[in-house]
């Protein structure tokens, strides 16, 4: 997406602009649609139809029933409510146990922890080199007490898809709950959550058109989940607090058109994506972080070894080129990513990776334009940077190249 | 009449200034000294023009409009070759 003439926006997983079409739709509601939709009035009403409407279309992009959807204030409150619900309904008949992976969001990790600091028991299964859980840990990781797997379906910093509809017999086959964190998945890639299997599925609004502060979860029907906001009836008793209607509207919209979108978008990602791929070619050691096919159609993490990757997003931010350093949640700390660590990559290499992750309105002549800032970029922060002042490298460390030498 | 500068480095450092922001002075002070057609400026990160870098990450080493280190200090070797870059128009 491009702001003006001067910027190129390819921080997509981050968030995304809003839709103009949802923008359209959410100035009609901004204007006219205020009233609140429990109340008895006209007013009400219409508000309450526009937000039945847009359930109707969120289903509509899960392949589910719209009663089996309730909107939230976005991924991490669905993650929360998915994870906390579950364990909480199961934890009174002695299930206690969570399985999960070592590259998921905060928002379910911590979540977790958090749990664990509350009588659950937790354990984080591995992924290999490319972001990948196998499901063969997963199956030996079940115990007969285990209430809960939650994985997430696509990557927010490397793209790698998981195993979901494998994991998703496994647990029914065991009568696990299976949550799965589709916050980057939705509304990208065809997403249907009965051919999938799974009993609770994240999204958020942003990261394809809507606005920042609405998501859903899919629960599915028979799925025993503990409410965890209490007070009016809303959303059938499953989140308490009057609807966010602007923003419950903006994600049925964006949920509409990501639907009828979704062959002209995946088309739009496939013909920019190797654009940055061929950066692994063309800039000396530098990698593909990720599943080499198994991935977001949009993402591209490299790993530019010896450039800082806040010095380069930095200096390409100066140039109007907006890329990622990991995860938003994330790149503020100035830790290493968790996510390329738990993938084998060293302290160094995960210093020295960026995210690129594309819209559908980013073209190919951006995209080649932005390909050639980012090597021009690499090229120079590598030329000022002392190796050892970025992050040590380990022998263990994928990253290491045969022509490995600055 | 001295040939005019055509290189500026703009430092952005920490107020007062970190170690690695004297170190980084030090470096372009020997980058300047070396070519009299590069000057060095230095202002603080809460001056209003650093705001234009995005998040500042002292400290900040910038070439003619250009970030080229953050949060670190740059390779003298390095920043040479791109002044010298930078005077020849590349």
């Amino acid at each position: 997406m491009v702001d003006s003439a001067d910027t190129i926006y390819l921080d997509n997983n981050a968030t995304t602009p809003v839709h103009p079409e949802v923008r359209e739709a959410l100035a009609g509601v901004l204007a006219e649609c205020y009233g609140n939709p429990s109340a008895p009035h006209q007013a009400g009403r219409t508000a309450r139809d526009r937000v039945q409407q847009a359930r109707s279309q969120v289903a509509g992009l899960l392949g589910c029933r719209k009663g089996e959807i309730v909107f939230t204030s976005g991924g991490t409150e669905s993650n929360n409510l998915a994870i906390k619900g579950c364990f909480f309904a199961q934890s009174a008949t002695g299930k206690r146990h969570i399985v999960t992976s070592a590259i998921e969001h905060p928002s379910v990790l911590e979540t977790c922890r958090w749990l664990a600091n509350h009588g659950a028991e937790l354990t984080v299964v591995p992924v290999d080199t490319t972001g990948r859980v196998d499901v063969g840990a997963v199956a030996e990781a079940i115990r007969s007490d285990t209430a809960l797997i939650s994985l997430m379906h696509a990557n927010n910093e490397v793209g790698t898809l998981q195993p979901i509809e494998e994991t998703a017999r496994l647990a029914r086959e065991r009568g696990i709950v299976f949550h799965v964190d589709g916050v980057q998945a939705a509304g990208k890639l065809p997403v249907d959550v009965t051919a999938l299997g799974c009993d609770l599925y994240s999204i958020s609004a942003h990261k394809f058109g809507g606005l920042k502060g609405t998501g859903a979860l899919y629960v599915r029907d028979g799925t025993s989940v503990e409410w965890m906001q209490q007070g009016g009836h809303q959303e059938g008793g499953a989140r308490a607090g009057t609807e966010n209607v602007p923003g419950i509207v903006a994600l049925g919209a964006a949920a509409e058109i990501a639907r009828r979108d979704m062959n002209k978008n995946r088309r739009s990602f496939d013909s920019t994506r190797p654009v940055f791929e061929e950066l692994t070619r063309t800039l000396a050691v530098t990698r593909l972080n990720g599943h080499p096919s198994e991935r977001l159609p949009n993402t591209v993490n490299l790993c530019c070894l010896y450039a800082d990757a806040m010095n380069v997003v930095l200096a390409l931010s100066v140039m109007g080129i907006y890329v990622g350093t990991g995860s938003a949640c994330a790149s503020h700390t100035q830790e290493p990513s968790k996510v390329l660590r738990a993938m084998g990559l060293s302290e160094m290499a995960a210093y020295c990776s960026i995210r690129i992750s594309t819209h559908p309105s980013t073209t190919i002549e951006q995209a080649q334009d932005a390909a050639g800032k980012i090597a021009e970029v690499v090229e120079r922060v590598r030329l000022v940077t002392a190796p050892e002042d970025i992050g040590v490298c380990d022998e263990n460390c994928p990253c290491f190249f045969e022509d490995g030498k600055r | 009449m001295s040939e005019s500068p055509q290189v500026e480095i703009l430092l952005i450092r920490n107020d007062p200034p970190c170690e690695r922001c004297r170190k980084t002075r030090d470096v372009l002070d020997k980058v300047a000294a070396a070519n009299s057609r590069v000057v060095v400026r230095e202002i603080t990160v809460s001056d209003p023009e650093a705001a234009q870098y995005g998040a500042v990450l002292a400290p900040m080493t910038i070439l003619n409009g250009k970030v080229v280190a953050a949060g670190m200090v740059p390779l003298q070797s390095g920043l040479e070759e791109l002044v010298r870059r930078e005077l020849k128009g590349e």
